[in-house]
């Protein structure tokens, strides 16, 4: 061997050695960089599901805090485990010891939040029950008053002044104790203290709930991941460079001798420089919210698309647009905006699993990609927990915002389309979800997607009626059947259309429902009724004026602000005298949201509230019991067929009982016959509206009407004459039948026209008379001899449906004066008691 | 008529179905006992647990104030420490405690790991600091050869927290009359005991003390709906609760809300060890922490349920005897 030969052997070993070494070496490095992202991952994914679990243990959800209490102990023994400490970690582990130690606030206080909760109501009512009858009867009401508005306080988003407002009434009850007797003003004090427990600890989880999803879990960890990535990357290239460098030399010296070793690193750097491509890509995320861009998100949908045909899995592809964001952007500034974003992307990653892509598409607006959909149903439901978890409040810097979100969506290969169209599409179904009222999904459908064009430019009439003041209000008066008294008249609005002619808002409000047009048209109307109010009090007319609000317009931030001016521009007309009517039937949203607004509107503007259509909703007793309006209003198709219909009978009793319970002023709609007026009496309804007593007129015919107004006699003379309880059944018994006669005899001559319906043969009478059997009301031989007249007429009732069905029609014409006959005997047996109970009067 | 229905909200309630067929769902859970992985570290744990050289003076082990034969605990208001010492504060027992989240009234120590060394180096408990410590197993040879078979790296100080751990690790009590219950013996408990544990539930004692340790998973403030302290007087640091860990205003009388779990056992009660019977026990809580009048007949029954929270250690019972 030569000496050359040596020396270049110990050289290249040499070199190879340290070349080996430096590569094993900085290899290691970037993996350690690697793994620690995984950890980072794992430490977050624990984190979250901390955080999820506290929200369902306070919901009560999970019956123990032992879940809370391992997911703590574990999140503690990875950061010790995995060694994640030092500076750079700073924010990350403050964003997981403030989610513990929320989460730990949390259970301490929902257990006690819980416990008044149970003992307040349970305690009041023993209260009541030990002491109702010693107590001073102002006790126990200003106790009622303070129950209702604690249990509201805990139903409701309530602020610190709420807070205040209610300590202090709970305050002065406690002091109020002093003139009590000893062990009652000992039991109150307990009670108090409940009191007092519940609406701080209520408060308090939910500042704490907020602080709870309002972490920075998500973007801190997203940070120290962007970091190491970055330092992945540097190492990368550091090492590319040098392993180059060695290269060079090293090629100089040996050029054949390693042809081995040399194809193995140029394998490893075309691996080194795939990564850090890929690195770089990964790299153009959204700089705002650190979700992947529309190109990574194209990207997505293509690895999706293939996974869709190799599982046989639909794709959703999904546009979302925040509702209400502009407000808050425009309201509290772009940081706060920002910040709200970045909180929305966190709440949906949250919900979303691995293989699902978020991306911000600029604004306010989002695309999302589901992957594995196997039914529509399935991705309604991960959609809608989107939705509900957007809706969720939001605290940033010491302020509550809240805001929702529309989503389109359509689903890949039903809609077979490349990703533009697809994307325009899913815009097309949130626009839908726009106009269907907001917070809501909506599927695209290419046949609505015409409908909805037809509807823009409905919309746009609809617009320019207000513009060109085609829309006007008129007033249906509203009386006190009982004093015969005028006192309010409600609003109604209509489109005055100059080639159609008058169109009523059925045919146009439900277009423009949950727009904002809906919003301007309802300012509209609430500033044109104080307006009026404000010329008919110069002309010396007090009328009590209601207007209907739509729930969207209600819950609309700017609502509040909105009549506080309009009242504002209008001092002359007292807040008292508006009462704003919110409908009853379409979907309130969100309880609570409406809830505050009207307590507020009601404690610090002065205005009543009234339920419209009560009793067509689907949750009617929720809402009594949630909203706070002063007045019930019957809905219409109840009155109307009141006097056939023994349900609808029954669903009035039901409605003015529950409004007495929860002492609530009722009004009936749709009085239209003295026969209507008069069953309201009966059942305790003193207020009435309907063209019974007017139909709705124009602002200019009100004067000379109220001047024309002549009280109903037939009313009043029935509410002056302090019935008995068994004169009041009777006449209720003689209006039902006679209604049911005359409707009777009518009906069955135009059954031929109108098919064999048998549901005029359903009679008040029959179903009273096992009542009044059970109330004892009246004597047992009278109402046997009632039995039987009323049997007989039934029957007769039945063989004239029979035939007539049968088509015998001479038949029918002569038993109609049997049936004459018969219904005189109930009559008269009616009349005998009158005159029985009066002469014993006498 | 769908519009009476609604009206009437007639929603009624559907009780939802129990998945778990052999456990009942209730917020308490049975006691479930993991498998021992390393046999030879929980023997040497336990011979150091009731090793006295550890303390500075060698008259004290972790045994002395946790002894097994008596509840894990020594039944004292306060426990005494070397020459004589009062530990300041109630001593908690030591069975089930790793089912605890964090250690110590006042959750200072996150886990067992980090409160094992607590008590050994505090001078008014065992007075010891890890050189003597690590000295006198160095210079004994059964023990060198113990630490050297069951860990690699041999006698370290942090090997010895791990045998310690691993060992507390074990005192579990499972297999109690109210777990049987739990577990579908429906004739573990009596109609007493049963009726107790429903009281329980209904004055809202489960809102705290819930979870397989039957509390031991959350913090809570002492004299919640009435000022405890003031009405005992005599404040002490002890007393402040949490505050002396956190230094904030509303972890002021803040502690860990204690296992209930072989309760009848380990009287004295509360960190104070200032009650010695459980109905009085349960008498302060209603006043102090749920702000209910206590009625004598239900607390009776609450601590008839609660004697049903007794276990076993090593198939047998636990006892004071």
């Amino acid at each position: 061997m030569s000496k050359s030969t040596f020396y270049f052997v110990v050289f290249s070993s040499l070199f190879f050695a340290v070349a080996a070494w430096f590569s094993i070496n900085h290899h290691s490095d970037h993996e350690s960089q690697q793994i620690k992202i995984v950890q980072i991952r794992n430490l977050q994914n624990e984190t979250h599901d901390l955080v999820r679990n506290t929200l369902l243990a306070e919901t009560g959800s999970i019956k123990h805090f032992d879940y809370l209490a391992s997911s703590e102990q574990n999140i503690h023994a990875m950061i010790i485990q995995d060694e994640i400490t030092g500076r750079d970690y700073d924010e990350f582990l403050l964003a997981i010891s403030q989610i513990m130690e929320t989460s730990s606030q949390i259970r301490s206080i929902s257990a006690v939040y819980h416990n008044s909760l149970l003992f307040f109501p349970k305690g009041l009512s023993f209260f009541r029950h030990d002491w109702a009858a010693s107590a001073p009867s102002q006790f126990l009401i200003e106790l009622d008053v303070l129950e209702r508005n604690v249990m509201q306080f805990n139903s409701v988003a309530s602020n610190k002044q709420s807070l205040e407002n209610i300590s202090s009434q709970i305050e002065s009850l406690r002091l109020n104790t002093s003139t009590l007797p000893e062990k009652m003003a000992e039991e109150v004090s307990r009670l108090m203290q409940h009191a007092q427990t519940l609406v701080n600890s209520s408060y308090q989880l939910r500042l704490l709930h907020s602080q709870l999803l309002s972490n920075q879990l998500s973007i801190s960890a997203q940070h120290l991941i962007d970091f190491y990535n970055t330092s992945i990357q540097h190492t990368i290239q550091q090492e590319n460079k040098l392993v180059e460098r060695f290269y060079l030399i090293f090629l100089i010296i040996i050029m054949l001798a390693v042809r081995f070793w040399w194809k193995h690193q140029q394998k490893m750097v075309a691996e080194l420089h795939i990564q850090s491509e890929q690195l770089k890509f990964m790299a153009h995320y959204d700089e705002l919210t650190q979700l992947p861009n529309r190109t990574l998100f194209a990207d997505r949908f293509k690895q999706a698309v293939a996974h869709s045909k190799r599982t046989d899995t639909m794709i959703a592809i999904c546009f979302l647009d925040l509702d209400n964001f502009k407000q808050v952007n425009d309201n509290y500034g772009h940081d706060v905006g920002d910040e709200l974003l970045n909180e929305v992307a966190n709440r949906i990653k949250m919900i979303l699993r691995e293989e699902d892509t978020i991306s911000r598409q600029g604004g306010d607006e989002f695309a999302i990609l589901l992957r594995d959909i196997e039914s529509y149903q399935q991705c309604e439901i991960t959609l809608a927990r989107i939705n509900q978890s957007i809706a969720e409040p939001y605290l940033i810097d010491d302020a509550l915002h809240h805001i929702s979100a529309s989503i389109g969506y359509t689903l890949y290969p039903l809609d077979d389309a490349d990703l533009d169209t697809l994307l325009r599409h899913a815009d097309q179904g949130m626009y839908q979800a726009k106009l269907a009222g907001r917070n809501q999904q909506i599927l695209y459908n290419a046949t609505s997607d015409k409908l909805a064009i037809d509807n823009q430019v409905r919309h746009q009439e609809i617009k320019q009626a207000l513009s060109h003041q085609e829309l006007h209000l008129y007033y249906q008066p509203k009386v006190n059947m009982k004093t015969g008294e005028v006192f309010g008249v409600e609003a109604l609005i209509r489109w005055i259309h100059p080639v159609k002619g008058v169109i009523p808002p059925l045919d146009f409000l439900p277009l423009i429902e949950g727009t904002e047009l809906e919003i301007q048209i309802g300012d509209w109307v609430i500033n044109e009724a104080l307006s009026q109010m404000d010329r008919w009090q110069q002309q010396d007319i007090k009328l009590k004026v209601s207007i209907n609000i739509s729930s969207h317009h209600l819950q609309s931030p700017i609502f509040f602000n909105q009549l506080n001016e309009a009242l504002e521009r209008h001092p002359e007309v007292k807040s008292q005298c508006l009462q704003l009517e919110i409908l009853e039937s379409t979907a309130l949203g969100d309880l609570e949201a409406i809830s505050g607004i009207i307590k507020s509107c009601q404690n610090i503007l002065g205005v009543d509230f009234a339920l419209d259509d009560f009793g067509t909703g689907y949750s009617s007793l929720t809402h009594m019991k949630n909203l706070s309006a002063n007045t019930i209003k019957i809905d219409q198709t109840f009155v109307r067929d009141l006097l056939d219909d023994p349900d609808d009978y029954s669903i009035i009793e039901g409605i003015i009982g529950l409004a007495k319970a929860f002492h609530r002023d009722v009004i009936a709609e749709g009085v239209e016959t003295n026969g209507h007026g008069i069953m309201l009496l009966i059942m305790g309804c003193d207020e009435a509206q309907g063209y019974g007593i007017s139909r709705p007129l124009s602002a200019d015919a009100i004067p000379s009407w109220l001047a024309n107004y002549t009280p109903n006699k037939f009313w009043m003379d029935y509410a002056s004459r302090h019935l008995s309880e068994q004169e009041q059944k009777l006449t209720l018994l003689k209006l039902t039948t006679e209604h049911w006669f005359n409707n009777f005899r009518n009906d069955i001559l135009s059954m031929e026209e109108r098919g064999s319906d048998r549901h005029f043969l359903k009679c008040h009478l029959g179903e009273w008379l096992p009542r009044l059997e059970q109330e004892k009301t009246f004597d047992k031989s009278w109402l046997d001899e009632v039995k039987l007249a009323h049997g007989k007429l039934f029957t007769l009732a039945n063989n004239l449906v029979s035939k007539q069905e049968a088509g015998d029609v001479n038949a029918v014409r002569h038993g109609l004066t049997e049936l004459n006959t018969r219904y005189d005997e109930v009559l008269f047996i009616l009349e005998e008691y009158t005159h029985d109970s009066g002469s014993q009067k006498a | 008529m769908i519009k009476i229905a609604t009206l009437l909200g007639l929603a009624f309630l559907v009780n939802s179905p129990i998945y778990a067929a052999d456990v009942l769902d209730e917020p308490i859970r049975p006691i479930t006992i993991p498998d021992i992985t390393d046999p030879q570290m929980v023997d040497l744990g336990h011979k150091l647990f009731h090793e006295m050289r550890l303390s500075l003076n060698g008259t004290i082990s972790c045994a002395s104030c946790h002894s097994l034969s008596t509840a894990g605990m020594d039944g004292l208001v306060e426990s005494i420490g070397v020459n004589g010492q009062l530990g300041g504060i109630n001593t908690p027992t030591v069975f089930n405690s790793r089912l605890n989240f964090r250690q110590m009234w006042d959750g200072r120590a996150f886990n067992l790991m980090e409160q094992v060394e607590k008590p050994i180096l505090n001078p008014k408990e065992m007075g010891s600091n890890w050189a003597h410590i690590l000295n006198f197993l160095q210079n004994d040879p059964p023990y060198l050869k113990l630490f050297s078979r069951t860990f690699s790296d041999g006698l370290t100080q942090n090997n010895v927290k791990k045998a310690l751990v691993a060992f507390e690790e074990t005192l579990l009590t499972p297999n109690s009359r109210f777990d049987r219950y739990l577990m579908g013996e429906a004739d573990a408990i009596t109609v007493d005991e049963l009726m107790g544990y429903s009281l329980f539930k209904e004055y809202g004692c489960i809102s705290c003390h819930q979870g397989m340790a039957v509390g031991g998973n959350l913090f809570q403030k002492l004299g919640l709906m009435k000022d405890y302290f003031s009405d005992r007087g005599n404040i002490t640091t002890a007393d402040l609760g949490r505050f002396n860990v956190t230094q904030k205003e509303k972890d002021r009388h803040v502690f860990k809300v204690p296992s209930l779990r072989n309760i009848e056992l380990t009287a004295p009660y509360f960190h104070d060890g200032s009650i010695n019977t459980l109905d009085s026990a349960v008498r302060v809580m209603m006043v102090y922490q749920l702000g209910i009048k206590p009625i004598e007949t239900d607390i009776q029954l609450i601590v008839k349920f609660l004697r049903t929270l007794t276990g076993e250690y090593q198939g047998v019972p636990l006892n004071n005897e």
